[in-house]
């Protein structure tokens, strides 16, 4: 029996008075790769939020390798190594690519060590190191954004739609890098509306609809139930 | 899997988790603000009625009225101060929904824009 390296008890939250999250709960264990599907607008951005620390649950727990830490600030989580990839692009537009690179040295690596790293991973990032953030295609976006995640050494890693807006082709080798991080023993959270992308990747699946986590299980066979899913609940809003 | 789970870095987040300092916070932290604030008002009113009805009718005592006077002030400063903070902490959590839906829409509008270019 290990002890989960995250963990949802629950979990009620939203904005303001209104409710999102109508008691979710989850369970990441160490090495795992979930994947957290479900329609437009089901709660699977604001799950995130609660799990980085961004958005405080009205009720529940969130509890990081056993220790409940529900109402900890982003920061300390960032600190603590859960490190988020949020949905669109998570890049400074204004700044150039080694400039945002060198905002994730705040986890105390260095520069030179997080430029190294991104430009392995990314060769084609190297060549546009001068180039302002904003001007680099959707999926450079989304790499720089990943790299410099990979950069600060995290223990959990959460992904929001990183399919949001891409090619499939760009989608494709993203997820492509998401499963060499997994099988260096990674532990990933996965969000993502379109299924396909993530489902090859990961270990263990759930489908979310209202803001309720409605089935978790294999992969393959959520994948099954995926599209009733997705058409009941288009049906039923 | 168990390689994983007994990694240096899985380790390093244990003792880091470990540190952390958990301050609490809240999911709508106006709510104490508002419900403080709510209190005072019934208190304020409590206390200007019990002035008038219990110390200052029943009895012709200047003495007593006189802190009746006394107690229907105070009555009178809790309703105020009441309602200031329930006021503000209201209009807080209002302001507070009112930006995070803009700063939503402006995204959206943003990302279409995007999308048509």
């Amino acid at each position: 029996m290990t002890t989960p390296l995250l963990e949802l008890r629950n979990v009620r939250a939203g904005y303001g008075t209104i409710d999102v999250l109508h008691g979710v709960s989850l369970v990441v264990e160490p090495g795992q790769v979930y994947a957290l599907l479900g329609p437009n607008g089901a709660g699977k951005t604001t799950t995130m939020g609660v799990c980085s620390g961004q958005i405080v649950p009205s009720a529940g727990q969130l509890v990081l390798h056993g220790r409940e830490v529900t109402g900890i600030g982003s920061d300390a989580l960032a600190r603590a190594g859960v490190c988020l990839v949020p949905e669109g692009r998570g890049v400074f537009p204004n700044l150039t690519v080694a400039e945002n690179l060198r905002m994730a040295t705040y986890a105390g690596v260095p520069y030179s060590a997080v430029l190294d790293k991104a430009f392995t991973q990314f060769p084609q990032l190297a060549a546009r190191r001068r180039q302002l953030a904003g001007t680099l295609s959707g999926g450079e976006q989304q790499m720089l954004s990943m790299s410099r995640a990979m950069a600060t050494e995290p223990a959990l890693l959460l992904l929001d739609e990183l399919s949001m807006g891409l090619a499939p082709i760009i989608v494709e080798e993203l997820y492509g890098r998401v499963a060499e991080l997994a099988r260096g023993g990674l532990s990933i959270l996965i969000v993502e509306q379109f299924a396909q992308a993530v489902l090859g990747v990961s270990t263990v699946a759930s489908i979310m609809l209202h803001g309720r986590i409605t089935r978790t299980g294999p992969p393959h066979e959520v994948a099954e139930e995926l599209a009733a899913a997705y058409l009941g609940a288009a049906t039923h809003t | 899997m168990s390689e994983t789970i007994s990694s240096p870095r899985l380790q390093q987040f244990q003792a880091e988790v470990d540190q952390l300092r958990v301050t609490g916070g809240r999911a709508n932290p106006e709510r104490v603000g508002q419900t403080i604030g709510g209190v005072a008002i019934v208190i304020g009113l409590a206390l200007g009625i019990y002035a008038y009805f219990g110390l200052s009718h029943p009895t012709s005592n200047p003495l007593q009225q006189g802190d009746a006077t006394v107690v229907g002030l105070l009555g009178v400063s809790f309703t105020v101060v009441g309602t200031g903070l329930f006021v503000v902490f209201s209009l807080t959590r209002y302001f507070r929904y009112w930006l995070v839906r803009l700063i939503y829409e402006q995204r959206e509008q943003t990302d279409q824009l995007a999308q048509r270019g």
